[in-house]
């Protein structure tokens, strides 16, 4: 969830705002139904309603949209624009929307549950005819040489001045990607579309694609970049292309296990792959680099699953073949969540908790957080 | 599904990827979203059958390394890798 400071960060950026905004005007009618999904203080609400629109849904899950209502009372729009706190996907609408705007994605479109999230909201939320906001989003990779963005990963585990071996966390930071930006001229290749995500009509979050480049200009490979284009309605697009005004999205930078020389007429190969698992995506990219003359000389095969540090404990207990035993702190939560359909207050509650556990909680007192973290999360 | 027999060898669908964390091996099914667990001798079962694929190669090298009798080793091994097919690992063909 963003702060309202990163909402903020996000109406800055004034060439995503307008484009937006044009977008907006082009597809609001006077009468026209709108949905806002991850309305967050609710701009585009707030736009639909100036471009003429007759009703506004702005579904948003965080608490900004308490803030975003308070926007709505202080612009006239409060009885135009009803506010919906919840996921996209768990609420239903009296009529279907005429519009469904919508910025579900991180640095990246492929960003935890936007794909569903945008699928969902097609199939049950929009009219016959209706429009999607963005349209689509045109997924770009090319083989960059980029020593600033790399050293920034590995040089605190490859050079050590006290003699230590740091290697284990190398293989860490170069099995993850991050935010990066490079100039035109630090690619090695054309770029190339490995993807395009139409959300007119996409169903599933997975993505993949096999991409081939003949080096164009010899330099060393430090990895690929990725990015992305986004047509938001018909005539209207922006860019996060290396040499353009830089968004608030960014490009991606994904490193290679090594740097790799390239001479001109190399040819690099990505199996390129990331799909949803649970809340998040797991990316894939196999590359192989063949000179000139064919013969193979760098092979890696990388994985933001190796990315991450697990301990085998944890990790042992969220695998399918696991037979799980509750330990205390679950039996706590298990009888609160019990407790809850006894129909009594949260500090009774509270003072049951805390007379079945007096280990853990010596006073009710200490009960009473938990106890409200819980009937937070799972109460109406 | 047919017994696996040590004549069979397998075979990896390219949606499981595999790690080594400790002495054991998590593995993700990426198309189920599951993680399934190996233990340190699973971990060594599997480590065998991605380097050789036929299960009679990976049974006589596991002989010579643990202190076990050939019987009760051949029926361990038999019953992970079934178990493996069974969870889509791993798919076992024919010689």
């Amino acid at each position: 969830m963003y702060s309202i400071a990163g909402y903020g960060s996000m109406i800055a950026d004034r060439l995503r705002l307008d484009a937006y905004a044009q977008a907006l005007r082009q597809a609001v009618r006077p009468g026209s139904v709108v949905v806002d999904i991850g309305t967050g203080t609710g701009i585009f609400a707030l736009l639909a309603c100036q471009f003429g629109a007759r009703k506004v849904y702005a579904i948003e899950p965080s608490d900004a949209i308490q803030v975003a209502r308070e926007i709505a009372v202080a612009n006239g729009y409060g009885q135009r624009i009803e506010f919906m706190q919840n996921l996209s996907t768990e609420i239903t609408l009296p009529e279907r929307a005429d519009v469904i705007i919508s910025d579900l994605r991180g640095v990246f479109p492929l960003f935890q549950h936007h794909i569903p999230a945008i699928a969902d909201a097609r199939q049950r939320l929009l009219a016959p005819g209706g429009v999607m906001i963005p349209q689509r989003d045109t997924l770009w990779a090319a083989v960059v040489e980029a020593p600033e963005l790399y050293s920034r990963l590995v040089t605190p585990w490859d050079e050590n001045s006290y003699g230590l071996d740091m290697q284990p966390a190398r293989q860490i930071v170069t099995n993850t990607w991050c935010k990066g930006r490079v100039a035109p001229e630090q690619l090695l290749v054309e770029p190339k579309c490995w993807a395009t995500l139409d959300y007119t009509m996409v169903d599933s979050p997975h993505v993949g694609a096999h991409v081939t480049w003949t080096v164009a200009r010899a330099g060393t490979a430090h990895g690929f970049l990725l990015w992305f284009d986004a047509t938001l309605t018909d005539g209207v697009h922006f860019s996060n292309t290396p040499g353009e005004p830089e968004l608030i999205y960014g490009s991606t930078f994904v490193p290679l296990s090594r740097p790799v020389p390239l001479a001109a007429c190399d040819t690099v190969s990505v199996v390129l792959q990331a799909k949803l698992v649970g809340d998040d995506y797991i990316w894939r990219w196999n590359t192989r680099v063949h000179d000139c003359s064919g013969p193979v000389k760098a092979h890696f095969e990388q994985s933001t699953f190796y990315g991450v540090p697990r301990s085998p404990a944890r990790l042992r207990k969220r695998a399918g073949n696991h037979v799980p035993v509750l330990n205390e702190v679950g039996k706590v939560d298990r009888l609160i969540l019990e407790l809850m359909s006894d129909n009594l207050a949260l500090t009774d509650i509270a003072r049951r908790i805390s007379a079945q556990f007096p280990n853990r909680f010596v006073k009710w007192q200490d009960a009473l957080a938990r106890v409200a973290e819980l009937s937070e999360k799972y109460s109406h | 599904m047919p017994l696996v027999t040590l004549d069979d060898r397998v075979e990896f669908p390219e949606d499981v990827i595999a790690q080594q964390v400790g002495e054991e091996m998590v593995l993700l099914d990426l198309e189920a979203g599951v993680y399934y667990g190996l233990d340190p001798v699973g971990r060594r079962i599997w480590e065998l059958l991605t380097e050789h694929r036929r299960l009679r190669v990976v049974f006589e090298t596991m002989v010579e390394e643990y202190d076990v009798t050939p019987e009760v080793l051949q029926q361990d091994l038999l019953q992970l890798v079934q178990e493996l097919q069974a969870r889509g690992l791993t798919q076992v063909v024919g010689t």
